[in-house]
């Protein structure tokens, strides 16, 4: 099971890495989740074809190449979220919202923008009426609910921002978030986070099942699929939405999704007209194609390519190396290698929000190193001649590092620029190529110690979308994180997370959001190539893909990533398919009456807080930061109740943030606690590998009844003695994890505190003695 | 089968001369061939060439007879007259040292085992099956995959995938010479074991061994090329033959010769390859006939 919930991790790394990698290479721009990626300058891309004088015909079907599948369709299991599927969810499922390139929401399924609380811990929107799904069950308030429940059960649930939901009246639903959130519309804007799927279906199928049947809203539904073959789905004959003529919606009656992973036989087949349409990762040999007639759209997206740096490793924990290299290399070499686009736009970026995004900072990039041969060379040898290099090699012996990238060709070209750029001021660097999935947990790192740091230098990778920048900062920079590949975190930036958690002002968020993106500019834990492209190619009979006509009215723009608005798509001389189901989607029924389920949920979420207890907290030491709140003990492991009598301090876990060289550490540890005896440890609760069955059955295995002997223990004892205990230390005993006391009787927990402090600077020994008794105090 | 041997060594026999005189233009050619590419392998760092591995995007993708680029530009503005040198450098040290472990391991161990013969054949037999039934491409990118793709690992996993065939070959080529009238001779004069099998019988399955491993040199170059084709092979920005047919099918619609030109290369030298261990072994086989 540990295994599971590391696997699910990589699959969402990989969910985000999948496509750029490659900039230029395969696949759709790198999104998870709430992503729009905003077309950089639409008016510069390639205008499309003036499609108005047309009479739009119905009926027909079309066949899609695609880069690749997902493992399922259904939104709650993780791999849905592989972005060629995107394509494929964008015909099954409606949103929420949309989000539009330049960020505006517009509600899709929800009747208005939702409204939250002083807050932003919940958040209450309505829901438009006289939609159905698929099977014919309504979308209102209980199905809101329904869903996530579903979520939270599934395999990312643990990782959902929302705590429960609750129904106000029948199209009225309130979401109780974990945490201020400011930006969880954007959730529900989300390309599968914001699909809106019928529960009634989800639990009718089971999770397992539901990835092979997908019910949800949209303009088609589900017909048959063929793993890594053919998805096929037919015109929802109920669709919600009527035509701007007012005619029905959709216009295709089918459309089958063709796996092709090869980019070349997706264009080999387009050419023979085996496809109708293809999605192509850039603009290579597509210009033959465009010569016979075919209509290329193309979406400069937010994603692109970058090199991320391992600032845990040597050289690269140097800023002066990451400049360095970063200085180094020349744009204008990297994107002769290939076009970077049809539009021969190539935007060399600066920071995570490309520069039309509402939080890009035009300042923020100042201190960004751009090529500049002197500068890196200059570094490269302050370095080199430092006695004290971080490497540890003698002074005057050059820098040398491995470059990891996967085998794709173009990444592969681009590799070995970098390495002949890097070998012109003396980095003597060797290339790894490696296959994508070996690649991607390679970078990642694993759960174990160091948690996610992976095992790389610097590594080719794919980034950047134009989610809220809490959202995007808070897994990017914050130690300890799956996705925070570079391994950078920095007190700094904690604080400005704070911020943009805490505040719902547009100002002040965007000012902590531009200050982020000016202390990564100066630290540089990555350096970006320039924006890639996504093209997607169609025959001069498809028409409308563009065209998109919002539900409230205005619209039409161009969809991100290489992405189609399927409604209105239509071709020429379609003739209505008679095969086409006029009715809903028959499924099985539902083994139990969900209802029950929901209150003993909501009571064990329902933790309050002693603020005698909170009071008693240690501030954090100086020169230490609040790091991030985890999901709560509650959450993840809501099968255990806690202690009546005995209020547990918070539902989070506290981090202080240190040095980033010593790794962080999210422990629990049991102990049975008797007086004048060593703490025994009875059970351990590892964070990064949480897993509540293991969990209850360390809990029950150890068949420890325990007294409520909390008063009895001292809890600071630390130097040399301490590391029975603290897990984490240095090599001289210095513990640098605290304990957190469960206290256990039968099958109660109560969770007494979470205090973890990472690594204090220089030395200070943090007092958790102290702490502790006052904690203990506290709660006397 | 007698009737077959007769006709042969009839047929041969009444021209021993011309044959002699006459491998065919197509064997010299052959030798040619092979010679120019050992002499670019052996004396490719000394010869007036560009840098093969210096990236120049302003000359990308060239065609041929460019100015200063005899065979034009790869996609990343590198020379190909060098990296064609630089991957015969590669072909012929993998394919080279690839089989000439296998000749003087595969052989040695063959020929012991086939003259011994009993419980060790048996067990030294079953291993040589095993890995002979093991998809040697499995192996090759599982090797590759946990320890890193280098010159040296892959001709280590090249070696020890081709000795099983030489050991089968030798023992088959050992059992049949024991039987021979001088194998017999040496033995009733009382030759010893080392000597019969280093001194008698060795000779004799070398010589066999070597025809075999004239024609499998060819052999190893296509996996050398089949693996970096893939992806898998030895890292960048070392050229291989098989890269470049790799890294010029990415690039085939701008243009064609960087594929043509390795592909053509690596096409003539195992042609070629293949002529001479044809010539050869017809050569030998007449000789062996004629005993």
């Amino acid at each position: 099971m540990h295994r599971l919930h590391r696997w699910t991790a990589l699959l969402l790394a990989f969910a985000l890495f999948t496509a750029a990698c490659t900039s230029g290479g395969d696949e759709d721009s790198a999104t998870d989740g709430p992503t729009t990626s905003a077309d950089i300058g639409e008016a510069e891309v390639e205008a499309a074809p003036d499609e108005s004088g047309l009479e739009i015909q119905r009926g027909g079907e079309v066949t899609i190449g695609i880069v690749a599948e997902s493992t399922g369709w259904y939104p709650p299991s993780a791999e849905t979220a592989f972005s060629a599927g995107f394509l494929v969810l964008d015909a099954l499922y409606d949103r929420w919202y949309h989000q539009t390139g330049t960020g505006e929401l517009i509600p899709v399924l929800a009747a208005a923008r939702a409204t939250p609380n002083d807050d932003a811990t919940e958040w209450t929107m309505t829901i438009r009426e006289g939609v159905t799904f698929h099977d014919g069950t309504d979308l209102n308030a209980d199905a809101a609910v329904g869903m996530v429940e579903q979520w939270l059960a599934g395999p990312f649930g643990s990782s959902s921002s929302i705590d429960f939901a609750e129904a106000m009246d029948e199209f009225t639903v309130r979401y109780v978030l974990k945490d201020a959130d400011p930006a969880f519309e954007e959730t529900l804007a989300g390309n599968a986070s914001g699909a809106v799927f019928s529960p009634t279906a989800g639990r009718a199928f089971g999770l397992d099942d539901s990835a092979e049947n997908p019910i949800g809203t949209g303009p088609f539904m589900f017909e048959s699929w063929t793993r890594d073959s053919e998805m096929v789905v037919v015109r929802n004959p109920n669709y919600w939405r009527s035509a701007p003529d007012g005619g029905t919606l959709p216009y295709l009656d089918r459309i089958r999704f063709r796996v092709l992973s090869d980019a070349d036989a997706r264009r080999a087949s387009f050419a023979a007209g085996d496809l109708d349409l293809a999605t192509q990762g850039g603009p290579e040999g597509l210009q033959d194609l465009i010569d016979d007639g075919a209509i290329a759209y193309e979406y400069i997206g937010n994603g692109a390519g970058l090199n991320v740096y391992n600032t845990f490793e040597p050289p690269f924990d140097d800023v002066r190396i990451r400049r360095a290299a970063s200085h180094a290399l020349n744009p204008e070499s990297a994107n002769a290698l290939s076009a970077a686009n049809l539009s021969g736009i190539n935007v060399t970026r600066t920071q995570y929000f490309n520069s039309e995004s509402k939080w890009y900072d035009e300042d923020a990039g100042a201190e960004y190193a751009t090529y500049d041969l002197a500068a890196a060379q200059a570094l490269a040898q302050e370095y080199v001649n430092d006695p004290e290099r971080s490497d540890g090699k003698a002074v005057g012996d050059p820098v040398t590092f491995t470059y990891d990238c996967n085998t794709d060709p173009i990444n592969r070209d681009r590799a070995q620029l970098f390495v002949q750029e890097w070998g012109d001021i003396g980095f003597e660097v060797d290339i790894v190529t490696t296959e994508q999935a070996s690649f991607v947990t390679k970078i990642v790192g694993s759960a174990s110690e160091p948690l996610f740091a992976g095992d790389f230098q610097v590594a080719c990778w794919a980034d950047g979308n134009s989610q809220d920048p809490l959202q995007l900062f808070r897994t990017r920079y914050v130690d300890g994180q799956v996705l925070n590949w570079t391994n950078f975190h920095s007190p700094e930036i904690d604080a400005q997370i704070s911020e943009l958690r805490s505040n719902l002002d547009f100002e002040t968020r965007k000012a902590a959001a531009a200050e982020i993106s000016r202390i990564t500019a100066e630290q540089m834990p990555v350096s970006w190539w320039a924006s890639g492209s996504t093209v997607v190619i169609t025959k001069p009979t498809v028409h409308g893909l563009e065209t998109y006509t919002y539900p409230d009215g205005g619209g039409s723009e161009r969809l991100s990533g290489g992405r189609v608005w399927w409604p209105e798509v239509w071709i020429d001389g379609a003739e209505p398919l008679d095969d086409i189901p006029t009715g809903y989607i028959e499924i099985p029924d539902v083994p139990d009456e969900p209802e029950e389920e929901d209150e003993p949920t909501e009571d064990a979420n329902a933790i309050p807080s002693n603020p005698d207890v909170e009071a008693a907290m240690p501030a954090p030491p100086a020169g230490l930061t609040l790091g991030n709140t985890d999901p709560a003990l509650s959450v993840l492991c809501p099968d255990i109740s806690f202690l009546g009598d005995i209020v547990p301090i918070s539902n989070t876990n506290q981090q202080f943030v240190g040095d980033p060289t010593l790794g962080p550490r999210v422990n629990i540890h049991i102990y049975e606690l008797a007086e004048g005896e060593a703490d025994e440890i009875i059970g351990r609760y590892d964070q990064a590998t949480v897993d509540c069955a293991d969990f209850s059955s360390v809990l029950e295995s150890s068949g420890a009844q325990l007294e409520l002997g909390y008063v009895t223990r001292d809890l600071g004892t630390w130097g040399d003695e301490s590391h029975s205990y603290g897990v984490a230390g240095t090599a001289d005993g210095f513990g640098i994890d605290t304990d957190i006391v469960l206290i256990k009787t039968g099958t109660n927990l109560a969770l007494v505190t979470s205090l973890h402090i990472l690594s204090p600077p220089d030395g200070l020994i943090v007092g958790p003695a102290t702490g502790a008794a006052a904690i203990l105090d506290g709660l006397g | 089968m007698a009737s077959i041997q007769l006709s042969t060594v009839a047929a041969d026999s009444g021209s021993t001369a011309k044959r002699t005189k006459g491998m065919g233009v197509l064997f010299w050619a052959s030798s040619v061939w092979i010679g120019l590419i050992l002499l670019a392998a052996v004396f490719g760092d000394l010869l007036p060439l560009k840098d093969a591995n210096r990236i120049n995007p302003a000359d990308k993708l060239l065609p041929i007879f460019s100015d200063g680029y005899i065979l034009g530009t790869d996609q990343l503005g590198r020379d190909i007259l060098s990296r064609l040198v630089q991957g015969a450098q590669v072909s012929v040290f993998i394919s080279v040292v690839t089989v000439t472990v296998g000749i003087l391991v595969g052989g040695l161990i063959g020929t012991t085992t086939g003259f011994f013969g009993g419980r060790s054949e048996r067990l030294v037999m079953a291993i040589v099956n095993v890995m002979l039934s093991f998809p040697a491409l499995v192996l090759l990118l599982g090797v590759v995959a946990m320890v890193g793709a280098s010159l040296k690992v892959i001709t280590l996993v090249f070696c020890v995938l081709a000795i099983p065939g030489y050991i089968r070959f030798a023992r088959a080529s050992t059992l049949v010479l024991m039987k021979r009238e001088w194998v017999l001779a040496s033995r009733m004069i009382g030759a010893t074991n080392r000597r019969l099998i280093l001194r008698v019988l060795m000779p004799d399955v070398l010589t066999t061994l070597i025809t075999f491993g004239l024609l499998a040199l060819g052999g190893v170059i296509v996996a050398e090329g089949t693996i970096a084709f893939l992806g898998f092979g030895i890292p960048p920005p070392q050229a291989t033959w098989g890269s470049m047919i790799a890294e010029g099918k990415s690039a085939l619609d701008e243009s064609l010769n960087l594929a043509l030109v390795s592909a053509g290369a690596m096409f003539f030298t195992i042609l070629s390859l293949n002529l001479i261990g044809d010539g050869l072994r017809r050569k030998y086989q007449h000789r062996d006939a004629q005993l």
